[in-house]
């Protein structure tokens, strides 16, 4: 569901930064490309730079990037990326203030049978695909990885089970630049065409350069190889603010700023034109207990900052803003995914992942993934805004009731907009009067959230995959894995 | 304010210049290492632990009181007896190879350093041979090996063939830590033990130290 401003509502907005501040990061930012350098591992993307006007020191591995290269590199970057659903059907555009969601990867579940954390199997992830495919308010998926997997394949379980159980778009990343080709492949298995599959984004691949400044293998191959094929290209720095960067937001908006601008340069030479998204996954590191809290009120301002410069640069945006730290859904996820959901929705951040995440981003709960669809369904509402409604908002309204003893219940204008105007959320926030929910068991909303998921796991069945397409990328995923020694694939 | 007691509240200050300066001088009046580690060093560095554990210090001061023993151990090494050290316990610490992420074993290695251990940091991308030479030329007891991406995690159980290789296995304990570990991960490659966080791999390194 993309948002339209209808009737002249205001889209509501905050922001953090002032433009002076947004330019001055920037202008820093790229002092810091050119005078500090971003350290490369990869000797490809070194002699990428080089070639495009980067002062090279080969045996330090360092690229010092001019200013005007960032600036002719930002000038190609697309204002608009646009993803397809497995059927090639129109889905999202990431652009101006339009917003989705979805979840993020992870590779632990809270099991609230079990009542413990433990590994996302294969059975697990299709379940929680298919919750995700169910959920209306998740707009793509990032479901998570299957830990049965032999590990070097873990991160194309991670592609390959969400083909196959939803057509939702999807963002998928690599932990080996090896796995490209089989990640292109099944890809380009659904679309057709490799013409095809960029023509009609499905998937987006998320890079994370290692703070502070530093570009690894793999990360700057992902980078070259994505933008090669049209596949859009994630560029999310994780800055940790007093550890990896500096201690201050603004300083860490800085160097996020710098690491995220050299990627769109590495991105632009590799291929003019290649689509970016303006992400990351910032960390107001706690000097507590030495913890990355996403869910912490000055890590998602964090991301609010990175994403106006993004903005204000043009380029679509993401973040992993409405993650929350707490181990299992509890009152603690509400509050942090609310903040998240929030803040990212006002500030106009694109594409909203961490729906339903928890745990520093390493663990989800079926019930978490429920309880933050309808966080999420408040939040599209939020910014849907208030409508004038009418030639007269009120005055022609007030007659019946007055003067014919009418109460506004029977009005024909409450039935023309009772459903357009206002949001009635489901199992899991409760409105009922409380003798009705001390008879249905005066259940907590994480209980309601458990009843709900189990009740769309029961019913709800994604549309299958055509059978040929299936086929050909169960036979990519099964050569892979026999490559690290598993022979048959635990699929149901 | 007797010399000793000077050099545990700088730790606890976290003053390295006064450390330096204060362990020079005992040194020059005779004071022997063990008595500067036991009755200034240590007993600082478990005040900044106790006082880390209660909430009361953080983790930037803590390691700048780790800074500042360690200026006070650069001047002690070269003459610490073997007993001294052995006695504290040797550690090797390192990120494993591909992997460049250090600031969680970082954190470790300053927090192994404060409660008493000899910690040898190799840094990041170690290759296993590396390892076992490290271990093998500073007799070490425990080797600490981090890792954070999925596929790194897979160097863990090629530095413990390694060990197995050299025929050295039995003679060291090797914890793992970071993103890419897990305790299921450490039982299933027979690593001895897993680390959750720097406070846990330091009571996991006291407890094999204790075995020993």
């Amino acid at each position: 569901m993309h948002v339209t401003q209808e009737n002249n509502a205001l889209r509501p907005r905050i922001n953090l930064l002032s433009k002076e501040l947004i330019e001055r990061i920037i202008e820093e930012a790229k002092d810091v490309l050119e005078k500090v350098g971003v350290w490369v591992e990869s000797e490809e993307a070194l002699e990428l730079l080089g070639n495009g006007g980067a002062r090279i020191d080969k045996g330090k591995k360092r690229a010092f990037i001019p200013r005007n290269l960032v600036e002719e590199s930002l000038k190609s970057v697309p204002s608009s990326v646009k993803f397809y659903d497995r059927n090639g059907n129109f889905a999202m555009d990431l652009s101006g203030d339009n917003f989705y969601f979805n979840s993020c990867t992870t590779n632990y579940i809270w099991d609230s049978a079990l009542n413990k954390i433990r590994e996302i199997e294969s059975g697990d992830l299709i379940d929680i695909i298919r919750l995700i495919d169910a959920l209306e308010n998740l707009d793509g998926q990032y479901p998570g990885e299957a830990t049965d997997f032999p590990r070097q394949v873990w991160d194309l379980t991670k592609l390959f089970f969400s083909l196959k159980y939803s057509i939702k778009p999807i963002m998928s990343s690599l932990y080996s630049k090896e796995n490209f080709q089989q990640y292109k492949e099944m890809l380009v298995a659904v679309r057709g065409s490799e013409q095809a599959l960029r023509e009609k984004p499905l998937s987006n691949l998320p890079i994370c350069p290692s703070p502070p400044l530093r570009w690894s293998d793999l990360v700057c191959s992902c980078t070259m190889r994505g933008a090669e094929s049209g596949i859009p290209v994630l560029l999310m720095a994780m800055p940790m603010t007093g550890a990896t960067a500096p201690i201050t937001m603004a300083g860490t908006i800085v160097q996020h700023v710098a690491e995220n601008l050299s990627g769109v340069v590495i991105a632009q030479l590799a291929n003019k034109g290649a689509p970016i998204i303006w992400s990351g996954c910032p960390a107001a590191f706690d000097m507590r207990f030495g913890t990355t809290p996403y869910g912490s009120i000055e890590s998602k301002m964090i991301f609010v900052g990175y994403s106006e410069v993004g903005k204000y640069l043009g380029i679509p945006t993401n973040g992993v803003i409405a993650e929350s730290d707490a181990k299992r859904h509890d009152s603690q996820m509400g509050l942090e995914c609310t903040m998240g959901t929030t803040l990212a929705a006002l500030s106009g951040i694109n594409l909203i992942s961490g729906v339903g995440t928890l745990n520093f981003t390493t663990g989800q709960s079926l019930e978490s993934l429920v309880i933050g669809n309808e966080i999420c369904g408040y939040v599209r509402r939020l910014i849907k805004g208030i409508t004038p409604r009418g030639e007269r908002l009120a005055e022609d309204l007030f007659t019946e009731g007055l003067e014919n003893g009418k109460h506004f219940l029977l009005s024909p204008n409450t039935l023309k907009w009772f459903k357009e105007e206002y949001y009635y959320p489901g199992p899991v926030i409760d409105r009922q009067f409380e003798e009705v929910w001390v008879e249905n068991g005066s259940t907590t909303a994480e209980q309601r959230a458990k009843e709900e998921a189990q009740r769309i796991l029961a019913t709800h069945q994604p549309e299958p995959l055509d059978k040929d397409i299936d086929r050909e990328l169960v036979r990519i995923m099964t050569k892979e894995a026999e490559k690290y020694g598993m022979s048959k694939l635990p699929l149901p | 304010m007797d010399l000793l007691e000077s050099i545990k509240q700088s730790i606890i200050g976290m003053d390295r210049e006064k450390v330096v300066e204060l362990t020079r001088k005992a040194l020059d009046e005779g004071i022997n290492p063990e008595r500067l580690l036991d009755e200034a060093l240590t007993p600082g560095m478990d005040v900044v632990g106790e006082e880390y554990e209660k909430g009361i210090k953080f983790i930037p001061e803590m390691l700048m009181s780790a800074e500042a023993l360690r200026g006070a151990m650069e001047l002690l090494n070269p003459i610490l007896t073997k007993s001294d050290v052995s006695k504290a316990g040797k550690v090797i610490m390192g990120t494993v190879e591909g992997d460049i992420h250090n600031i969680g074993q970082q954190i470790v290695s300053m927090m192994l350093e404060g409660a008493g251990f000899g910690v040898y940091n190799l840094g990041v991308d170690v290759p296993a041979e590396k390892f076992v030479e490290k271990v093998k030329q500073e007799k070490a007891d425990i080797v600490g090996l981090s890792a954070f991406l999925t596929t790194t995690g897979l160097r863990f159980p090629d530095v413990i063939e390694a060990l197995q290789e050299a025929g050295i296995r039995e003679q060291v304990k090797v914890m793992i830590g970071g993103t890419a570990a897990s305790p299921r991960y450490a039982e299933t490659i027979g690593a001895d033990g897993y680390g959750a966080n720097a406070s846990a791999a330091v009571r996991l390194a006291k407890s094999f130290m204790k075995k020993q």
